[in-house]
Order: structure tokens, then sequence, then C-alpha cells
């Protein structure tokens, strides 16, 4: 009981101490995960947020942006068609061509309508649409108009034709005044039909009007042939006749170039305003590209950064972890090893939480252990009663000395004792008594033994076994001697013996030699042989 | 073939013969009427004359069968229409009122030389430059001719135009050479007095003191030119000769009568002319009709209705074009912010609506195109500081006569001092508050005309063009309109980013 309480008290120690570093590993390992955790999560998080925004634009884009974007560039390229349409019908020659172009050009803002309805500013777009739509209308109404006169002008040339032809072609007229009237008329209209200024053309109508004037005032032609001359006349400079159908196709000329250019303007502008708008529409596209894609660089950086952090903080972790516990663990296993081969190391590793706990722990069991051993050990070797070493201590110790005997050359004394009549005390004065007795006995051996070296033993019940190293006879005597007198000293009170009033034994005294080979058992023989002696020549004595 | 020409030769010839028979025995004495008209580029509305114009003419025609009729230019452009069919429907009105010719001025070249040639192929009428050239061929531009000599009924005219050669820098954007008007005037009456004009007529744009000297030398009989702007510029240091015909009033028609004899040299006698106002005059229907036609066209598109403005707003030419401009300041920006450069400049030129807007006026397309006529598109470039400071000295160099080459800006601020001389009036241009540094290089946003050193701006005309594809598809007319449909409700204001210090000192 009285061994227990200071273990009951370490124990209560170790414990506060293993509470007071209770949360120091268990934060470690706790935190770490959970920053590895925390860091882990957001990595994926942001991953997945941009895998998400990704996947969105990319819907967008492809359901939305793309199509709008083609539907631009479509009408920015029908409405460049309606440029070249345009063209084509300015420069009809015929009205089959004109037709053509103009059917044409209906059928292409046809096509474009849809698509403008589409967008923005769509209201705009149209109302510019269908300006243009009318003004095509009106070119080609121009366009129509400018054939037609064009052709009146071909049937006003033809009829002049005739005139002259009849006039040239028939021998009789051909050198006749009608014939030279009829040429220079139709001569000076050509001229006069080829210019482009109007006041050239109607100075040459005047030159017309006073040449036919003059020739009919003073020339002598048939009725037949005044009347062809007044149709000439009519059909080049009347109200409409070549002349005038001259000037009029060149105001329409000057006013349908004008038109033309007008309308060409007018599609220029709206192709240019398509080409705007997809360019704007492609732009706004393009900047949510570039933007989403710079946001997802800067992100990209960010999780890289993080993925890097995460990596660098469990590279740390692991570190530390290792550092602090692993290392620690293994070391202390080491220590715990060598501690079990018998060396004697401090098991102390350094900190404050669970592994300096631990430490603490299997020091303080291997201390116990240890000490328990040795008590075993000695209790074992030890004569519980008399304190002195027992018959097996006795063997261990003789085993050892006859060994360095043997080495040193030394002799060895056996003094093998025991006491006179101890069963007659036994029965006079009680067991109890005989136990007292006994560990007198032992104490005054003893006391006896001057030499460390000098080894005493419990044999048996009432046998004492001496051993003398490097003692010869003679020393084994002076101490047989000297134990006989001790027992006279104590004087323990002994009524019943045969041999004195106080307590004696007798000792058989047996010498190791080196010279010869010798066991302890035969040894111990040789001694209870000479005890034998003592007891028989009348006890309390020593025999050898 | 060949027989077709010898004949059509020989009675040519015949015909010429009995025509200077007819004349050498008629004209001795003959009244000759002249009309002439200028300077009209727009059909719409109050200032749309030419109706007015054919009564005038026809009055005229009908009153005396020797009436010609000069028109002076200044009409195929800049206006609400004209910014999109390039001037035709001038032409094709022309074409109905049937002048003699047509001279050419600045305007003509408003989209180009090269529209200038095509509408001269539209024209029934001879186009005629004396002192313009093209830069290219050194000839002749295309379709246009150096002089013309026209005839009615037997009385034969030479008619020469000769455009303002001032600022020769005017015309740098437009790829054609000006030879001296002097040299030019000479060589062209020279080789139509050959020809046997009997009268000359030279009409004109700018002023030219040796004119009074052609005509004191009877080199020329008449002169003719208009300035409907006359009220605007100064003047008084300027003589003109008493056969110089000179309209002064936008709604002037000049009516000159005079006689002629085969006598050389003093064949011209009983000149006189008179300045008619055609406002006072009733309209044709027939080109009435004709005008209304052609305004119906875009009347669709522009009335559409794309904002308001809260604040009364001015484009008055005069305040435009030599002061800090509300409206100037809006196109200024809308371009600046379209080409996302640091700073812009606009020629006030560029804005011609000359009118007063009060607060809450509606914005129309036709606002716009009557604001913004020319189809500019945006250029942005690369320029230092110090070509900076050269612009803008060029921008305030022609502040007393209202020139359009005065700039309405964006993204910087500019003092300057008018009392200094030219070149020397600009003190001081900030951007964000920092003086700018004259070797820096600056994003500028402009006009492709300025670009092309249109209105002096020739140190533009080297500078490194930054590309940006959306700035060829969009005209700055369409960038305003744009931002006027996303604003809505405009209320520009002058914030002083451009002070000149002799008008502030006046306000005190």
């Amino acid at each position: 009981m009285k061994d227990n309480k200071p273990a009951l008290t370490k124990a209560s120690d170790s414990k506060q101490k293993y509470r007071s570093v209770h949360s120091s590993l268990n934060t470690v390992f706790t935190l770490s995960f959970s920053i590895v955790l925390v860091l882990s999560a957001i990595v994926a998080l942001i991953a997945y947020d941009r895998l998400a925004a990704f996947e969105e634009l990319l819907d967008d884009t492809t359901a939305t942006s793309f199509p709008k974007v083609m539907s631009y560039a479509k009408m920015y390229s029908q409405v460049n068609e309606l440029t070249y349409a345009t063209d084509s019908l300015t420069i009809a020659n015929t009205q089959g061509q004109r037709r053509i172009a103009f059917d044409d050009l209906k059928a292409k803002i046809s096509a474009i309508r849809p698509l403008v309805t589409e967008f923005d500013n769509a209201q705009r777009s149209l109302i510019q649409l269908d300006v243009i739509a009318q003004e095509i209308e009106a070119l080609n109404a121009l366009i129509d108009e400018q054939l037609s006169i064009g052709d009146l002008l071909n049937k006003r040339r033809q009829a002049v034709y005739r005139i002259h032809d009849i006039a040239i072609h028939d021998e009789e007229l051909a050198h006749s005044d009608f014939a030279h009237t009829v040429s220079r008329l139709v001569i000076m209209a050509e001229e006069g039909l080829s210019f482009k200024r109007l006041n050239r053309i109607k100075n040459t109508s005047r030159i017309i009007t006073k040449f036919y004037n003059h020739s009919i005032e003073t020339l002598n032609f048939e009725d037949s042939q005044k009347l062809l001359l007044s149709d000439l006349y009519e059909g080049l400079v009347g109200d409409d006749g070549a002349m005038a159908m001259k000037i009029q196709s060149l105001r329409i000329l000057g006013r349908t170039r004008g038109r033309a250019d007008f309308v060409r303007n007018l599609v220029i502008d709206y192709a240019r305003f398509a080409e705007y708008e997809s360019f704007k529409y492609k732009g706004t596209v393009l900047e949510d590209i570039k933007d989403f894609s710079e946001t997802v660089d800067a992100q990209t950086k960010t999780l890289g950064s993080a993925v890097i952090f995460t990596f660098g903080v469990i590279i740390i972790i692991v570190f530390y972890i290792q550092r602090r516990v692993i290392r620690r663990l293994v070391l202390l296993n080491k220590k715990v090893v060598s501690r079990l081969a018998g060396d004697a190391i401090d098991l102390k590793v350094g900190g404050k939480d669970e592994i300096t706990a631990i430490a603490k722990s299997f020091e303080e069991f291997a201390q116990t252990i240890e000490r328990q051993k040795q008590e075993l050990l000695k209790s074992s070797l030890t004569d519980g009663l008399t304190n002195i070493a027992n018959r097996r201590g006795l063997d261990k110790a003789f085993k050892n000395l006859l060994l360095s005997a043997q080495r040193q050359q030394w002799p060895i004394s056996i003094l093998m004792m025991d006491i006179d009549n101890f069963k007659t005390y036994n029965d006079h004065y009680g067991h109890v008594a005989g136990d007292e007795c006994l560990q007198k006995i032992a104490s005054a051996l003893t006391s006896v033994m001057r030499r460390p070296e000098d080894f005493v033993a419990r044999y048996g019940g009432e046998e004492f076994v001496c051993l003398l190293p490097n003692t010869p006879l003679k020393g084994a005597q002076i101490v047989a001697d000297s134990i006989i007198e001790q027992l006279e000293l104590d004087s323990i009170p002994h009524e019943r013996s045969d041999v004195a009033k106080h307590v004696t034994l007798s000792i058989g005294i047996a010498v190791y030699t080196s010279e010869k080979e010798e066991t302890s058992d035969s040894l111990l023989k040789l001694a209870d042989t000479a005890l034998y002696r003592a007891k028989k020549h009348g006890k309390n004595r020593y025999s050898n | 073939m060949k027989k077709g020409i010898i004949l059509r030769l020989i009675v040519s010839i015949l015909m010429t013969l009995v025509c200077v028979n007819v004349s050498a025995r008629e004209i001795n004495h003959r009244t000759v009427n002249i009309v002439f008209a200028s300077e009209m580029p727009e059909i719409h509305g109050n200032k749309g004359r030419y109706a007015k114009l054919a009564t005038v003419l026809k009055k005229q025609r009908q009153a005396d069968r020797n009436t010609f009729f000069f028109f002076g230019g200044g009409s195929l452009g800049p206006s609400i229409l004209s910014s999109f069919d390039k001037g035709s429907h001038i032409i094709d009105l022309l074409n109905t009122l049937e002048p003699d010719a047509m001279g050419v001025s600045k305007r003509e070249f408003s989209f180009y030389s090269k529209n200038l040639s095509l509408r001269a192929y539209d024209a029934t009428f001879p186009i005629v430059a004396t002192n313009v050239i093209d830069a290219n061929t050194g000839k002749d531009l295309d379709g246009i001719i150096n002089s013309t000599i026209t005839e009615q009924h037997g009385v034969t005219i030479g008619f020469i135009s000769i455009i303002d050669s001032a600022d020769l820098e005017d015309y740098t954007f437009s790829q054609i050479s000006l030879i001296d008007p002097q040299r030019a005037i000479k060589q062209a009456v020279k080789e139509l007095r050959e020809a046997g004009a009997q009268l000359l007529v030279l009409h004109y744009t700018g002023y030219y003191p040796f004119i009074n000297q052609l005509l004191n030398d009877d080199v020329i009989d008449v002169s003719l030119h208009k300035d409907e702007s006359y009220q605007d510029v100064d003047y008084s240091s300027r003589e003109y000769s008493e056969r110089d015909v000179f309209i002064k009033s936008p709604s002037g028609v000049a009516v000159i009568s005079l006689t002629i004899s085969n006598k050389s040299p003093s064949h011209l006698s009983n000149f006189s002319y008179v300045i008619k106002d055609l406002d006072k005059y009733e309209q044709d229907k027939g080109v009435a009709k004709q005008v209304a036609d052609h305004v119906d066209r875009l009347k669709s598109i522009l009335a559409v209705e794309i904002g308001k403005f809260t604040v009364p707003v001015t484009t008055k030419r005069t305040i435009v074009r030599s002061s800090e401009n509300a409206f100037g300041n809006y196109v200024a920006d809308s371009v600046r912010e379209f080409a996302d450069a640091q700073i812009s400049i606009i020629n006030s030129g560029s804005i011609r609506g000359d009118l007063n807007y009060d607060a809450g006026s509606v914005i129309t397309r036709e606002t716009i195109a009557n604001e913004l006529p020319y189809r500019g598109m945006i250029a942005l470039v690369e320029i230092s500081g110090a070509t900076l400071f050269e612009a803008m000295e060029n921008a305030v160099s022609a502040l007393d006569v209202y020139k359009g080459r005065f700039a309405q800006i964006s993204g910087m601020s500019i003092v300057f001092d008018s009392r200094e001389p030219v070149g020397q009036r600009i003190k001081s241009i900030k951007i964000n508050g920092q003086d700018i540094k004259l070797t820096q290089m600056y994003r500028l946003a402009t006009t492709d005309y300025l670009v092309s050193g249109g209105d002096g701006y020739t140190m533009f005309k080297d500078l490194k063009k930054l590309g940006a594809k959306h700035l060829a598809i969009r005209l700055v007319s369409d960038i305003v309109t744009d931002n006027i449909a996303r604003d809505k409700m405009l209320f520009p204001r002058v914030d002083g980013r451009l002070v000149d210090i002799k008008a502030k000192i006046n306000e005190r």
C-alpha cells in the first residue's frame, strides 16, 4: 500500500500533464486538415464556377450571338448587293433589261425587309428601306421614261430619214433644190442632236427654222414637196419633234443620273449603316468574349495561385507533422527499443504535447518496471526471514566467486554452520522465538564478516553458510573462532541446550584451492562432512 | 463614215457663213439682257428660291428673247439633299431653268472634284472654271471647261469663271490646282475674242482689284459676283467698277441690261443693272412641283424625331465661326468619344444651319442634315503638341472674316488673343489642365476633310493615321445623330474650352 501511493500521485500528475497538452496535436491535425479541406473546396468551387460560366457563354454565343452576327453579316451583304443591282437598273439600255433589273431589286428589298425587322433600330431602318424602295420605283419610272423618249426620238429620226430617202433616191429629184434643202435640214438636225448642251441644240433649232423659212420663201417647191418639207420641219423642230425629244431626253438623262446617284448614296449609306450595326454587334460580342477571357485569365491565375498555395500549405503541414510528430515518434521508438535492450537512456523528447506525455509515461513505466524487477530479483535471492542470501543467492554468489577464484588463483573457504539443539529451542521457546533466534544469528554472522566480499547465506532451516574469498584455511579458522566468540557474546539464552546456556553453533570448514577442479556442490558436501565431524566432537566448535 | 463627216463639215461652214451674214446685216445695236443668280444651295423652305427664279427668268425671256442666264454656282453643296445626292437635284432644277453657263465656286467642291465632274455630265449646260485645273493631270477637270461661248439669236457672249484663290490651302483637300487668275482670264479672253465672242462676262468669287482694271480696259465687259454673307464681312476697303455686278443679299438676283454694237472697241453702251428680290416673286408652278418632288423624297427619313434641345442653342454662322459654340462642343465631343481619342477638332464650317433653336426645340434628322450636311468621316491621327499649336493658330487666323476654319474642339482647353497678329494668337493649350508638351504625341480625332488639308489645315496632311475599322463606316453626322438618339434630351453648353482674351476683356 505504501508503494502504491506515490504511483497514484504520479499517475494523476501525468493525467494533468496529458490534459494540459490535450489540445495541441489534436489542434494541429484538425487545423491542418481543415485548412487543406477548405482550400481544396475553394479551388474546386472556383474551378466549377468558371466552368459553369464558360459553358453559359458558350451556349449564349452559339445560340444567340453567332446567329445574330451571321444575320447582321447577311443583311450587310444583301444591302451591298443592292448597290450593284441599282447600277444594273441605271445602265439598262432596253425595257427588258430595265424590267429584269427592277424585279431583281424588288426581290432583294423584300429579302432584306424581314432581316431588318429583327434588329435594333428596326423602325429607323425600315423607314430608310421604304425610302430606298420608293426611290428605286422613281428611278425605274425615270429610266422607263428615258427609254420611251429614246424610242420616240428614234421614231422621229426614222421618219426624217424616210423623207430624206425619198429626196435623195429619186433620180429626178436628186439634184433639185428640194433634195438640197432636205439634205441640209437633215445634216443640221444631226449635228444638233449630237450636242449635249441645251442652248446649242436650241440654237441649232433656231438656225434650222431660219433656214427653213428662208428656203420656203426664196425657192420654188411643188406643193407635195412643200408638204414633205413641212413634215420634215415639224419632225425636227416641232413641239414633239426630234430636237424637243433630244432636249427632253437630256433633261431626263441628267435627272436619271442624279436620281441613280442619289439612290446609290442612299443604298451605300444603308450598307454602311448595316455594316456599322453588324460591326457594333460583333464588337459587343467580341468585347463580351474579351472581358470574359480576361476574367477567365485572371481567375485561372487566381486558381493557379490557390492551387500552388494549397500545395504549399499541404507541404508545410506535412513537413510540420513530419518534424513534430513522426520524427519524434521515431525517436521515441528508438529510445524505447534501446531502453528495452538495457541501455540507460532517458526517454524524454522535447515539446509539450501528447508525444511528450507518452514519452513521460513510457519513462515512468520503464522506471517502475526496472524498480520492480530489481525488487523481484532481490526477493528471489534473499531469505525473507533473516534478510541475508538464501540458498539460491548462495548458489549464484558461489558460482561467481568460483569463477573469479579460478581466474585469480584464489582459495575460497566455505563455512557450513548449524545451530546446535535448535529443535529443542523451538520446542521450548516457540516458533516465533525460533525465528527471532535465526534473525539474531544471521545478524551476528553478518557482523563478523569484515570484508565486503565475504558472503553469508541461510542454507537451510537452521543452517548457514559463509563464503570467504581469497581466504586460506587459517583465515577460515579465525573467522570460525570469531563466530563462536560472537555468539558467546550475544549470549542468546537456550535453557535446553546440551552444550551451553546460550545458543551455539557447529561449523564445518572446507577450502577450495584452485589446483583442484571442484564444484560448489562438492565443496558444500565437504563442508557438510566437516560440520558433521564438529557435531560429533561435541558441538559449539569447528572442524575441517 | 468619212463621207458623213465631210458632208457635216461643209454644212457647218455654210451654216456659219449664213449666220455671220445675217448678223453682219442685223446687229448694229442690240439690247442684251443678262440674268445672274448664284449661291442657292438650299431648296427647302424659305431658302428655296428656284421656283421664284424660274418666274423671273420666264418674265425676262418673254420680254426680251436676247436674255442670257448665268448661274454663279455656290450651290451644289452643302445642303440637306446634297448630302444625299451630292448636288444632283440642283443640276436637275438648273436643267429646267436652262442657264447659258454655270460658274464654279468653292462649294462646288463640297463633295470633291470627282462629284463635280459627275454633275457636269448630268448638266445640259456648260460648267466653267477658268483658273482651276486637275492637280493630277494638269488639265481641265473632267467635264468642266475653261470657258464657253453662248449664243442667243446671234448675240455671242464669252463666259469665264474665277474661283476665289486668296486662300490656296482652301482647296488642298480636293486635288485641284489653281492658276493665277489674271493670267487665266487674259488667256481665256484672248481665245474667246478670237472665237468671236461679242461680249465677255466674268463670274468670280473672292476679291481681285485687278478686275476693275480689266473692266476699264474693256478686256472684259461685265463682272458678276454675289456674297450672301455680305453683312458679315468688312467690305469698306474694297472698290468695285460700275460694271461690276454685286449681289449682296441671299435673295438677290441681278438683271443686267446693255446694248452692244459691232463697232470695236466701244461696243458696249447703256449698261445698267438692278438687283431684284426673289422673295417678292411668285413661284413658278412647274418648277415648284419639281422642287417639291425632290423635297418629298426624303421627307419620311428627315421627319424622324431623335431628340430635343433643353436649352436655347444657336448655330448662327458668325457665332459658330468665331467662338466656342455649345452645339459645336456636342459635335466635337461626339467625334472624340466615337474615335476614342484624347482630343478632337472639327471645323466650324461643317456646321451650317445658321439658325437659333429655342429651348424645347425638337431635333429631327432634318435638323442634323441641315446642320451637318457634309458627308465627312472621322479620321484618327497622331499629332505632336507643336503641330497642334500650328493647327490652332490656323483655326484662329481668320476670325474677322468668319472662315469655316475656326475650330470647335473637345478634350482640351485653349486660350487665344485675337488682338495679336496671326500666327501668335494661341496663348495656351491644356489637356486635363496640363499644358501640352510640344514633343509629345496626342491622339486626335478630326474629319477626313481636315486631314486632307482642308480649311487651311495643311499641317494635318502628313500626320500618321491611326486605323480603326469603324471610323470608315460612320459619317460625322451619323455619329452625332446616334448620340442625340441616345441622349434624347440635349443640354449642350459652352464650358470655357475656347477663350478669347479680347472677348473676356470686352466683357469686363
